[in-house]
């Protein structure tokens, strides 16, 4: 009879997803089998392996604890039904041993979901985290569960109680669970424990079928969602923007709707369980300033409950999407704030931390991307730099110097076709003071090691990172073409860049637009450099050093351990970390454009960053980024000062800690300062 | 509200100093190699006051008028970008090398061609040579009303009620209609053109003119009608020399100072 109710139990999960997937339709297509073997792996470690949820101890092994007893227990009911219905005791699967083995199993692993449900409780009670938000369907879902593996164990101890606790006491060890519910209840009549034992199986069921129903209405969804979203997780970079195609025939530019979106975009909102990870790695929340991920995402799912729904109901009775919805909040400026688009620093953190796989830097680039190219509405300094890229091809507006300033004095060698590597300087190694020096530090290196290399010079554009990031993907698409048509020229195979943002658009979002290099960091040919023997540091003063990763050279691109490699190599160096590092690194704050905006918020990231740094009580910060660079040199004398710190710490590139100990015959002299 | 706004392309001035060159024997300005022609800002603010001048009337036509070499047709492209809807080039190598008045004279023809507008617009004055005064000769010719020097601009049903940047403040000032009005960087920053309008613009046609479409004879515009003659072109050197005042005590340095500075008549 029971039975009878699965296909409604199946219709309550169903037709609820199905209503929701109107929305999720209402996105662009954007199917995704490319490459499966790759997302394969994403959905067995990350969707059912928990992988990411499991990098938080307590909460992965909450997590561990109710996943397990669920699926456990889901298939011990299931085996118990499949066993009601064989015909006799000889095919019967549940009896003797077995059926002892079974109980166990059943019994422990009910044990573990209440511990699972006591740690959420206590999770979201007793010691709560900062950046999360509770909402109803935590208690449903967390009630349900607890009153289902309680009641289970009541049942069990009734059956127990009124029968085998009197046949086989010997079984006790194999039920430890039911069997202290059963010595609770012992003082009833066995009547008494009968009614009991069938009024609470009825109730244990009514509870059971109720709580899987949760599934199609609360982020319990997330069994489904976050394996399905683990495959559609791009498999490339993820520093890596989401092209235009043909952006010329395009009918909008990102996205200022719902429908501008892709299906993928609007499915993985509903795969949020605002756990709140993201938002607590976000380096604007850290500091106080309006973004939380976390919030982007729950406020655009709410705002497809509201808005989308209805835009669904219009497409379905093929109304005009937008029919009706005049005083509706906008998406941009109603359900997401503007101040928290350009806040992002696209470093990718939230993205790393997600344990169901949502990308929110393509989310949140879409909609900068409709204020900028639909709307051209963006904070003044934005507006700057984008206009110093198109009329200067570089974002560092009033300048005093050109592309070959800092060649001064040096022997540059040109890029002539001949040579194996270009060194793409990067505006900011070509026209900025502090980064100038790092450029020259580079080349003398490159050079000592007898490293085959030209420059373009004052032939060098802007390769488009920064027009990309704020937005503006027009420009970055022309930036980038006519730069691959330069190269291509140019004769240009290898390239070997200082700056990882230059270095992330070449490796990840150039082969896009027919542009294919070989791409080399410079912390990565300065260390096969060392293994070959062409580089010899030398000892030099005793110092320890905290490397800072860059957010486009470590998380991006993976590359975390070539420049400690070299810092480790540096004879009398010490290498120290801070408590973020490597992937939970944290941003220095000028990621996504941000080194060309003012910051809003209760403290700057790169102050944040800098006290990290000076904690470690290290001398020297380092890094393998000019932007970094320029973050902690304006970071740390404000933190020193608060600090009241008798040593003063300095920020230096990898490059530089190298060439300190690797004296040249013809050491750089210093750059002049304006 | 219709408008024309005359806008003129200029090498950006926001260039590194260091990259400023010119060749002293053909007395010509040498574009550095990666420096771009764009419009001069203070003409891209004099398009914006026009928009916004439209925005507050409801309705009108703006016209961008350039004259200049093939390039200023970008400058043009650009305002059409801004929002405005008619574009013109005076462009032809009779226009060349001319000085403020010919290039004045040649504007105001254009302007008769395309009809006299409510208002005519430029920039305080263009940001490479700096002489502002093409603005006032084409109201002189066309004998309107001009007011120059504007940090704000009102339509006021036919008539413009303006803001004029002084030395000690600002005077407000309202001007019948046609009239002539040159905006100052006081106004504010020019839009950020949005990128639809970047590719309706690369779309639209530019009407170009010579001097026979406007009736101008050619000896009287570019360098045959130019009243100015350059005599030298050069970057004046601008040197610092350092020197260290000698002294047993902060007194006697002070007195060398002193003596050092009179000698220089300083003090």
């Amino acid at each position: 009879m029971l039975y009878a109710l699965l296909p409604l139990l199946v219709a309550v999960i169903v037709y609820p997803l199905i209503r929701r997937s109107r929305i999720w339709r209402l996105g662009r297509p954007d199917f995704r089998f490319d490459n499966p073997r790759a997302r394969l792996r994403n959905v067995v470690r990350g969707g059912f392996a928990t992988e990411r949820v499991l990098n938080d101890p307590y909460s992965g092994l909450m997590h561990a604890c109710l996943m397990s007893s669920i699926v456990v227990l889901f298939l011990v009911t299931a085996l118990l039904a499949i066993d009601d219905y064989l015909p006799d005791d000889e095919v019967r699967i549940l009896v003797g041993d077995r059926y002892l083995g079974y109980s166990l199993v059943g019994d422990v692993f009910g044990i573990v979901g209440l511990i699972g449900v006591g740690m959420a409780v206590a999770h979201r009670w007793v010691r709560p985290r900062t950046r999360w938000e509770l909402r109803w369907e935590d208690w449903a879902i967390l009630g349900g569960l607890g009153a289902l593996l309680i009641t289970g164990f009541l049942v069990e101890g009734l059956r127990i109680a009124s029968s085998e606790i009197h046949e086989n006491p010997g079984w006790a060890v194999w039920s430890p669970g039911g069997w202290v519910v059963a010595k609770i209840f012992a003082g009833l009549s066995t009547a008494a424990q009968l009614d009991l034992h069938q009024a609470l199986w009825w109730f244990h069921m009514v509870i059971a079928l109720s709580w899987l129903g949760l599934l199609g209405y609360t982020k319990l969804n997330h069994v489904i969602a976050a394996p399905l979203n683990a495959f559609l997780k791009s498999p490339a970079s993820s520093g890596k923007l989401p092209l235009i195609p043909n952006i010329e025939e395009a009918e909008h530019f990102g996205a200022s709707q719902l429908n501008h979106f892709s299906m993928k975009q609007l499915f993985e909102l509903d795969a949020c369980v605002h756990c709140g990870r993201c938002t607590s790695a976000c380096p604007a929340d850290i500091a106080g300033q309006p973004l939380s991920p976390m919030h982007i995402i729950l406020n655009l799912k709410d705002h497809a409950s509201t808005v989308g729904s209805r835009m669904a109901a219009n497409q379905a009775r093929g109304a005009p999407l937008d029919a009706s919805l005049e005083g509706a909040p906008p998406m941009i400026g109603g359900a997401v704030t503007e101040e928290a688009l350009w806040a992002c620093r696209t470093c990718g953190a939230c993205v790393q931390e997600c344990p169901v796989f949502i990308e929110h830097i393509p989310t949140i680039v879409d909609m900068r991307r409709s204020l900028v190219m639909e709307e051209a509405r963006m904070p003044e300094s934005v507006q700057g730099a984008l206009e110093t890229l198109e009329r200067q091809g570089h974002p560092w507006r009033g300048t005093a110097h050109t592309r070959e300033s800092w060649m001064e004095g040096l022997e540059i060698p040109s890029w002539t076709g001949e040579q194996e590597y270009l060194y793409f300087v990067g505006c900011t190694g070509a026209l900025v003071d502090r980064a100038q020096s790092i450029t020259r530090t580079v080349v003398t290196l490159l050079q000592d090691a007898g490293v085959s290399f030209g420059v373009l010079g004052l032939d060098e554009p802007c390769n488009g990172d920064p027009a990309r990031r704020l937005g503006n993907e027009y420009l970055f698409q022309i930036l980038a073409q006519q730069l691959i048509a330069t190269l291509d020229e140019a004769g240009v195979k290898k390239i070997v860049t200082h700056c990882p943002h230059c270095f992330n658009t070449f490796k990840n979002e150039y082969p896009e637009l027919g542009g294919t290099y070989e791409v080399i960091h410079h912390s990565v040919l300065l260390e096969r450099l060392l293994d070959a023997g062409k580089l010899a540091p030398k000892a030099t003063a005793q110092q320890t050093v905290t490397f800072h990763d860059s957010c486009y050279l470590g998380r991006h691109n993976n590359i975390y351990e070539a420049p400690r490699r070299i810092l480790t190599r540096i004879p009398n160096v010490t290498l120290v970390e801070m408590p973020r590092n490597r992937e939970q690194g944290l941003c220095c704050g000028a990621g996504g454009g941000n080194m060309w905006m003012e910051e809003q918020g209760r403290e700057r990231v790169n102050e944040v960053r800098a006290r990290e740094a000076v904690d470690t009580g290290a001398d020297t910060a380092c890094t393998a980024c000019p932007f970094c660079i320029q973050m902690f040199d304006s970071g740390l004398p404000t933190v020193q000062m608060e600090t009241d710190a008798a040593r003063q710490m300095q920020a230096f590139d990898v490059a530089e800690l190298l060439a300190a100990a690797t004296p040249a015959d013809d050491p750089p002299s210093p750059p002049k300062s304006d | 509200m219709d408008a024309i706004v005359c806008v003129k392309q200029i090498l950006d001035p926001e260039m590194p100093a260091s990259a400023f060159k010119v060749d002293e024997a053909s007395m010509t300005i040498v574009t550095p190699p990666g420096v771009q022609q764009v419009i001069s800002p203070f003409d891209a603010q004099a398009v914006e006051a026009a928009l916004q001048l439209r925005d507050a009337a409801g309705a009108g036509t703006i016209s961008v008028l350039s004259l200049g070499p093939d390039s200023a047709r970008d400058a043009v492209k650009h305002g059409l970008a801004m929002g405005a809807d008619e574009g013109y080039h005076l462009n032809d190598p009779a226009f060349e090398d001319g000085d403020s008045w010919t290039t004045a004279l040649a504007l105001s023809k254009a302007i008769e061609k395309i009809g006299l507008p409510d208002v005519l617009l430029f920039g305080r004055q263009a940001a490479d040579w700096d002489y502002g005064v093409v603005g006032g000769m084409v109201a002189e010719l066309l004998d309107l009303p001009s007011v120059t020097v504007l940090r704000s601009v009102e339509w006021r049903d036919g008539k413009i009620g303006v803001s004029r940047v002084v030395s000690d403040g600002f005077e407000s000032v309202s001007t019948t209609t046609p009239c002539v009005l040159t905006i100052s960087n006081e106004f504010g920053d020019p839009r950020y053109p949005q990128l639809r309008q970047i590719m309706q613009a690369a779309k639209k046609d530019v009407t170009v003119w010579t001097p026979a479409d406007l009736g101008i004879d050619p000896s009287a515009i570019g360098a045959a009608g130019a009243r100015v003659k350059m005599e030298r072109l050069f970057v004046p050197k601008n040197e610092t020399q350092v020197e260290f005042i000698d002294g047993d005590s902060p007194a006697e340095k002070a007195q060398a100072l002193a003596r050092k500075l009179r000698e220089a008549k300083i003090i």
